[in-house]
């Protein structure tokens, strides 16, 4: 069901992607910095866990974090912005790292764990996903969604330009015929967003983890840990929803 | 949204004789003329059941792609350049076709077609209002236990595939919700699979924002609203148990119960409960207290959910009481609660006491029986509502009204440094007193568009009229240095009130992104009166003057405080200071004598937060603080309730003044589990009250309060956890410090004390898949010092191991059981002891939901359990042992239940 409303933007979006594109013509790129900002709405995130809303307004609700995606046409690097003043909202969302080399079919991750990193170490994903018809308009690009079922409940939207051509996108998601623009949990709960892109080449230090001389599990390995470790305890199996929800 | 230009089915095929598995689709792709190949052109596949991607490329500078790597099957092959229109196959691939080439790809300017909106219109049962569908849904049939799925499958417009995934006139649903929230979370079909369709009263669907994102015209999705009729989203649960011995070991019987219940709908909430019991269980647990909403009945603490124990001697408890909490238009919210409490407490205890003096030293042995009785019914209210988007306001009033019965009877021996008795004393102290108290509490709270800035204002009006009656009996033997006896025999009665009003404004305005200001004003008005009258009986209920008195105390403060805080990523500095007046009247309304004070200070803070990571976190803070004395240190008059340790008021005591420090560090590897805390408590105090204490020849006492500088309370601590072989063992050592130093006056001599104590110990946790069990150590050590005697200078000593199991049997049996054993040395004789205590429960849980459970437990079966405790104040050591209820049993069922008749859990303390 459209209403007159929603032909009036379906007319409006049809413009915008018409005059954006028009001076696009031809403007692949392959290398370049991709900003993101995620809004997790953190009453949907901890509802039902009564300790965290205690933190957690109407005012509030809404948390905005930074992070930059940085890419040439083989490796990418997502790396979260530090911001000034987080304070104690700060613990409330994740930020990893992904370095992604897609010729070689790896990837080192850096997840945080109470503010302790864990590191990744593993081939590429590999998700089916699934291809809409609907499309939108990200930072003046036109991208289309696509949707992933991680398992019966889950579903993970992403929008994808194949106006930038290398196949990577935020947290890790890759394997669409272009750079996701937009990510989503099916409820709109989290959302990452482009807001610009620039053509600069990243270095190949920006593009290679530090990873010291600490251990490395693959995926399967730290949820095996994981799950053994907190699985038992309500709050360990939210932990655990909230650190492997994009692997 | 743009529809696919459709060419129709167009493939080529190239037949193969050769058996394959996969795909491969080659082409090569042109603009708009034909002539010009073009690169980088996206080619994705698309399967046509489903939509997954099953491949996609690129072409290269000669405009050629090649797609392959995938199973035959049907599907589109989508060509994609921007700034042109996209192009569509539809490829049938099989296993006998399977490479298809489609040799010239031309693709078209933007098409402007627009896809066709159809709007369904519908009379009633289905109607439009506004932008939304409505269907009434007891318009359409559904059987008599359809669930919402069932009835979406009815209305005309709407399909759910085998999934449950719904559309809505072909587009799909992105949400379904309940009265407008999402009452069961992200998946739909939880809603629609598990609430009755009988309880649904109309189906909406609309166009909603899509929360949080932020990009362009899109924001929209298509949601299913499902408006429940008033009665549909409502339940209740509860709690039955009730425990008793049926008198098997002693003469009366130990018993417990307990009940508890919550209705609620969607927008109240009722609660209520109920608790006997003449067993150390004297409150709601606070699990229980949470689950249920019963605010004001929580006690203890979070992270432990045992029950808070009752260690001070035989208690009888009734507790009752009922919740109630209601949402009143959009925002405001009404609780109500009333809790009635009767509590009894009948306590044996006995205490030996050594007093050291410079040139002597005396002690007493008392005995002391009291007997309590208190009646309370407390009355409280909130209504908290918001006036608009920016502003709040919360009314909170609450009412109680105490009534208790006191008697005393203490007997008393006082000896000499030899051992021989000089006096015996027997005094009976029996008090009446009934209460009134109020709390009305007004809080408004202004936001501003500009995010961080605040305004709130807070007024608190306080009041107590207080009124005991009591009687005072006092006989004493004198048998050194020659024989008499002394009588006393007195009424009397307290009148105490007092109104203190309390008002605060605090203001927070955001300088820049780091720094931040906050002030605040604080104006308190408080005026306290205390009237006694003292007649004796033993002379014709005549006044006793200087055991009688009426008194004023009135306290103005001002105080005004400003705190600047810089926070930039992992720090936080806050540095402030305030400036506080504070004028006292004491008036003493008998003799007209008026001393007043007037007092000002700075009150300087600062703090410091460092906090690397999410689990490490390193805090300092340094604050300071004034207390003003109660008015019974102040009222001029002779208190003899216990008329072998008189105590008198100052008038001249003035506030004190503290500085503490804290230090904090704390640190958690999520991975290995290790954890340590850390930190150092310290607090100075200027003007401190003490007691001044002078001693008779037989060592009674008069004491008043002083103020003395220099008293330091500080304490050092740190503990860690150690867990080994994936956390099945953990080892948790702890150890602490404390230093204290204070002073008091004994016959005007200036005596200082300082104990110096030191403790440590070891837990080790063994969690294993049904059994969990921990064994643990402690060791402390104190040394007390005081200037005037050394006698008192006697180090002693606490051992305490504790050990503790929980299993699970098989087939709903659990087992638990702890034991405590205690090693007391140094003290006085007779207080040396070694206690050791076990408990033990055995319980096993029936019924399918195992909501009935009965258990046995076993309280202190080896009957050893009672209440030790040594005390070295001044220049007193005092040795305290105290009856408490010590070995019993109870057969103790439990039930819970709730309206879906299914488990009813117990509340989870991380929720």
């Amino acid at each position: 069901m459209i209403t007159n409303a929603g032909v009036k933007s379906i007319r409006l979006i049809a413009f915008f992607i018409l005059f954006c594109s028009s001076n696009l013509i031809g403007q692949y790129h392959n290398y370049g910095k991709i900003t993101f900002e995620r809004k997790t709405n953190l009453l949907k995130k901890y509802k039902n866990k009564s300790r965290m809303m205690r933190f957690v307004t109407e005012e509030n609700k809404i948390k905005i974090d930074k992070f930059e995606l940085l890419f040439n046409d083989t490796s990418s690097a997502f790396i979260p912005i530090q911001q000034v003043d987080e304070g104690r909202m700060g613990w409330l969302t994740t930020k990893n790292y992904y370095y992604q080399y897609l010729q070689e079919n790896r990837q080192f991750i850096i997840l945080g764990l109470f503010g302790q990193n864990v590191y990744l170490k593993d081939s590429l994903p590999q998700r089916k996903w699934k291809i809409t018809n609907s499309t939108r308009n990200i930072s003046g690009y036109k991208c289309r969604k696509a949707l992933y079922e991680k398992n019966d409940t889950t579903r993970i939207y992403a929008w994808y330009t194949s106006e930038l051509t290398t196949s990577i996108g935020p947290e890790g998601y890759c394997g669409l015929p272009g750079a996701i623009l937009g990510l989503a949990t099916e409820d709109g709960g989290i959302v990452y967003f482009a807001n610009s892109v620039e053509f600069t080449e990243p270095s190949l230090e920006e593009l290679t983890p530090d990873v010291g001389k600490n251990k490395v599990f693959t995926i399967k390995q730290l949820k095996l840990k994981i799950e053994k470790d907190y699985g038992n305890t309500p709050w360990g199996k939210g932990m655990f929803d909230d650190l492997f929800r994009w692997l | 949204m743009l529809k696919n230009l459709f060419l129709g089915l167009s493939f080529f095929l190239i037949s193969s004789a050769l058996f394959s598995q996969t795909m491969k689709v080659t082409g090569t792709v042109y603009d708009t003329t034909g002539n010009i190949p073009l690169e980088t052109v996206s080619v994705i596949a698309v399967r046509l059941k489903d939509s997954l991607l099953l491949g996609y490329t690129r072409t290269n500078k000669d405009g050629f792609f090649e797609l392959s790597g995938f199973p035959p099957d049907t599907f589109d092959l989508m060509i994609e350049y921007p700034g042109l229109d996209e192009k569509s196959y539809y490829i049938f691939g099989n296993e006998v076709n399977n490479e298809i080439d489609i040799p010239v790809v031309k693709l078209n300017p933007k098409s402007q077609d627009l896809e066709e909106v159809v709007i369904f219109a519908n009379k009633n049962p289905i109607f439009f209002r506004g932008d939304t569908l409505v269907y009434v849904a007891d318009s359409f049939k559904v059987a008599e236990n359809a669930v919402v799925e069932d009835l979406l499958k009815k209305l005309p417009g709407i399909s759910v595939d085998e999934n449950g995934a719904i559309t809505s006139q072909g587009q799909d649903i992105e949400q379904v919700l309940v009265d407008g929230d999402e009452f069961f979370g992200s998946d739909p079909t939880i809603a629609t699979k598990n609430l009755g369709a009988k309880g649904i009263e109309t189906v909406e669907v609309y166009e909603k924002e899509r929360e949080g994102a932020s990009i362009g015209d899109d924001d929209k999705m298509q949601v299913l609203d499902l408006r429940l009729k008033d009665d549909a989203k409502k339940g209740y649960f509860g709690k039955v148990t009730g425990a008793s011995d049926f008198a098997l070991f002693e003469d009366n019987a130990f018993y417990e119960g307990e009940f508890l219940y919550n209705n609620f709908n969607k927008k109240r909430k009722i609660s209520v409960f109920a608790l006997t019991s003449n067993t150390p269980k004297s409150n709601i647990g606070f699990g229980d207290a949470s689950k249920f909403g019963l605010d004001n009945e929580r006690s203890g603490k979070w992270w432990d959910q045992s029950t808070p124990q009752n260690t001070s001697g035989i208690p009888r408890t009734l507790k009752s009481g009922v919740y109630y909490s209601d949402r009143i238009g959009k925002t405001g919210k009404l609780n109500f609660n009333y809790s009635y409490y009767e509590e009894q407490q009948n306590a044996l205890s006995r205490s030996r006491s050594s007093y050291f003096l410079e040139d002597s030293s005396y002690s007493t042995v008392d005995n002391i029986e009291q007997n309590d009785t208190s009646r309370s019914h407390r009355i409280n209210l909130s209504y908290k509502t918001n006036l608009d988007s920016l502003t709040s306001i919360e009314i909170k009033p609450s009412i109680r009204f105490d009534q208790a019965n006191t008697s005393r009877l203490s007997e008393n021996q006082f000896l000499t440094s030899e051992d021989s008795t000089s006096l015996a004393t027997s005094i009976l102290n029996e008090n009446d007193s009934k209460g009134f108290s109020s709390t009305s509490e007004f809080r408004i709270k202004r936001k501003f568009k500009k995010p961080k800035r605040e305004l709130k204002a807070e007024y608190v009006l306080r009041t107590q009229n207080n009124e005991t009656e009591s009687v005072l009996e006092n006989n004493s033997n004198y048998y050194l240095p020659s024989t008499y006896n002394e009588s006393t025999l007195q009424d009397k009665t307290n009148l105490n009130s007092y109104i203190n009003q309390s008002s605060k404004l605090t203001y927070t305005e955001p300088l820049s992104e780091k720094f931040r200001l906050q002030l605040e004003y604080l104006f308190q008005n408080n005026r306290s009166d205390q009237q006694i009258l003292t007649t004796d009986r033993l002379n014709n209920d005549v006044q006793v003057d200087d055991l009688s008195n009426n008194f004023d105390n009135i306290r103005i403060q001002h105080r005004g405080t400003a705190v600047l805080s810089y926070e930039i990523y992992k720090h936080l500095i806050q540095a402030g200071i305030g400036y506080r007046n504070i004028a006292i009247d004491n008036n003493n309304l008998v003799t007209g004598n008026v001393t007043k004070q007037d007092i000002s200070n700075y009150l300087p803070q600062f703090r410091y937060q460092y906090k690397p990571s999410r689990s490490k976190r390193f805090n300092f803070r340094y604050n300071t603080q004034s207390q003003q004395p109660s008015i019974n240190d102040v009222q001029p008059v002779q208190d003899n309730t216990n008329p072998n340790a008189i105590q008198i008021g100052n008038p001249d005591l003035e506030p004190n003044y503290l500085h503490s420090v804290r230090i904090n560090f704390n640190s958690w590897q999520a991975l290995s589990g290790k954890y340590i805390w850390s930190g150092l408590n310290a607090t100075y105090i200027d003007n401190a009250f003490a007691n001044a204490t002078t001693y008779d020849e037989y060592g009674r006492t008069i004491s008043q309060t002083t103020n003395v500088d220099g008293n330091i309370f500080a304490n050092l601590f740190a503990g860690a956890g150690f867990p080994i072989l994936n956390r099945k063992i953990e080892f948790e050592p702890n150890v602490n410090a404390s230093y204290n130093r204070n002073t008091n006056f004994i016959s005007d001599q200036e005596n200082i004390t300082e104990n110096t104590s030191f403790s440590g110990g070891l837990d080790i946790e063994f969690n294993l898949d049904s059994l969990e069990f921990s064994i643990g150590n402690n060791y402390s050590y104190v040394n007390p010092k005081t200037s005037l005697s050394t006698f008192a200078n006697q180090p002693y000593s606490t051992q305490q191991y504790t050990a503790r199991v929980e299993w699970r049997i098989r087939g709903g049996f659990m087992l638990k059981a702890d034991a405590r054993f205690t090693i007391n040395s140094g003290r006085a004789d007779g207080f040396n002891n070694e206690i050791l205590i076990v408990n033990a429960e055995l319980s096993k849980n029936f019924l399918k939901t195992q909501n009935l459970t009965l258990s046995v437990n076993g309280n202190d079966l080896l009957n050893q359990n009672v209440n030790l405790l040594r005390q070295v104040n001044g220049n007193v050591i005092t040795d305290n042992f105290t009856q408490i209820i010590s070995r019993y049993f109870l057969m103790r069922l439990t039930y819970k239940f709730n309206n879906n008749k299914t488990k009813e859990d117990d509340y989870k303390r991380w929720g």
